[in-house]
């Protein structure tokens, strides 16, 4: 994936109730120009799997508190739709601000 | 009237669709032999996979509103990336077929019509070839031309030879004129060997596709006034042709007594496709016709960029003339007014004018 090749258009999917919607999406490299109809599922399995992925290592951490914040865009590849993941404010693709109390703290070193 | 044969390759292009599947994919197909249909496989790929249902709908070629919406069957599939095309049979036979040839150079243009996503009943686009991908999946690149979603198998009509050389496959940026890929008629024909006899059949009961033009090739008569009856029961022998659209035909009557050698036949001269020279004894001894019309004639004839028949009308003493190694007609170069029927002369004239035009542009020497 090269993002300054990356273009934008303007796609069609369909959610789980049967509803179209049109997505702005980028679009890199060539694509097979049939006209189709992308399930909008294809994204939210990516958002669910890049989700559970940052709470698995979260809960290894176990912070008292904890907010994550990832960007994400709409891109077809090869033909899919497909959630690429990008930065959202400042410069990063993930934000992790991680607090522990002071209790957890001691608790930690002891 | 003849139609030309962008107008043929607009009554043979299909839209495809599979509105029953998870992807309600659409795109473009074409009929290659009576009741089939060449598309890609990934506009069918819900058929192959969901079993969906596939619908074809027919315009005969936009001359009415009336369209026709057909269910097709998948006959043939071999799936994306590649060679990523099928073959779908339905229940119609009262269509055109287009003529499938696998030339295809870099400079080409081609013509290509397909259902593109903000006109969906048809629209047109023509690209410049670039040339092949590496031979083991061997794509055709184009260029200079928008290919948005939706044009996914669309016939790619080359100009230079009047067939269809490929399908369109892939855009490399529907935003812009860059082009895309198409999946070039020799795979289609090596994948699906069954078309070579099918066209075959096709095209030797309909004449519509045969001839190699896409365009009626120009014909100028060279010949002195004293022929001018003789040159009249030529073009007759030469009227259907003409009513095919193959040739069209140019003489100088029309432009005044004047012979000389006005821009006006020099521009007719320049621009033909082939050149007839009527031999006569008036022929040869108008220093007009052979200084000037035939000496032209002979060096375009020499440099590739027109064939010259010498038609020997009259008796006459020509065959060391520069036009003497040149076939000459009718046969054996015997003059049609030897012949004890000038009809048959004319005809045995015709006959070779029409195996010339028919083949014109399929690489013969």
């Amino acid at each position: 994936m090269e993002n300054e090749n990356s273009r934008t258009r303007v796609i069609k999917a369909e959610l789980a109730d049967g509803t179209t919607i049109d997505i702005q999406s980028s679009v890199s490299g060539e694509e097979d120009v049939a006209l189709t109809i992308f399930p909008f599922r294809d994204v939210t399995d990516k958002i669910e799997g890049i989700a559970e992925a940052v709470m698995a290592t979260l809960k290894k951490v176990k912070p008292q508190s904890a907010s994550v914040e990832f960007g994400i865009e709409m891109a077809v590849e090869s033909g899919q739709l497909t959630a690429l993941l990008v930065k959202g404010t400042g410069t990063a693709n993930l934000k992790i601000t991680l607090q522990w109390g002071d209790s957890t703290l001691s608790n930690r070193i002891h | 009237m003849g139609q030309s044969r962008y107008e043929l390759l607009r009554q043979c292009m299909v839209r495809v669709a599979v509105p029953g599947g998870p992807k309600k994919a659409q795109g473009t197909g074409f009929f290659v032999a009576p009741g089939l249909i060449l598309t890609c496989a990934h506009v069918v790929e819900d058929a192959q996979k969901q079993n969906a249902g596939i619908e074809v709908t027919w315009w005969k070629g936009q001359k009415t509103i009336e369209q026709r919406t057909i269910a097709a069957q998948l006959k043939e599939y071999r799936a994306a990336p590649y060679p990523d095309i099928a073959l779908l049979q339905m229940e119609l036979t009262d269509h055109p077929c287009v003529g499938l040839g696998e030339a295809a150079e870099p400079f080409d243009t081609f013509y290509s019509y397909g259902c593109p996503v903000d006109y969906p009943n048809g629209d047109s686009v023509t690209l410049e070839c670039e040339g092949w991908t590496d031979d083991v999946h061997s794509l055709l690149k184009l260029k200079q031309g928008q290919l948005k979603s939706g044009f996914s198998g669309a016939p790619l009509l080359n100009r230079r030879t009047g067939q269809v050389c490929g399908l369109v496959k892939l855009s490399r940026d529907q935003g812009t004129d860059l082009g895309g890929r198409a999946i070039p008629t020799k795979t289609v024909l090596q994948e699906f060997s069954q078309l070579k006899g099918l066209q075959q059949n096709y095209h030797q009961a309909h004449k519509d596709w045969s001839g190699g033009n896409t365009e009626a090739l120009k014909i100028f008569y060279s010949y002195a006034h004293e022929d001018e009856k003789l040159r009249k029961e030529l073009e007759n022998h030469l009227s259907l042709l003409k009513r095919q659209n193959l040739i069209s035909g140019w003489y100088d009557r029309d432009i005044g007594a004047g012979r000389e050698f006005g821009p006006a036949i020099k521009k007719q001269l320049n621009s033909a496709d082939i050149i007839l020279l009527l031999i006569s004894p008036s022929f040869m001894g108008s220093d007009y016709c052979y200084d000037e019309e035939m000496m032209r004639a002979m060096e375009r004839h020499e440099a590739g960029n027109a064939r010259v028949i010498p038609v020997i009308l009259r008796t006459v003493d020509w065959h060391k003339a520069p036009f003497g190694g040149l076939l000459a007609v009718p046969r054996d170069g015997k003059a049609v007014t030897e012949w004890t029927n000038k009809d048959l002369a004319f005809f045995d004239v015709a006959k070779n004018i029409r195996t010339l035009v028919e083949n014109w542009g399929k690489g013969d020497d």
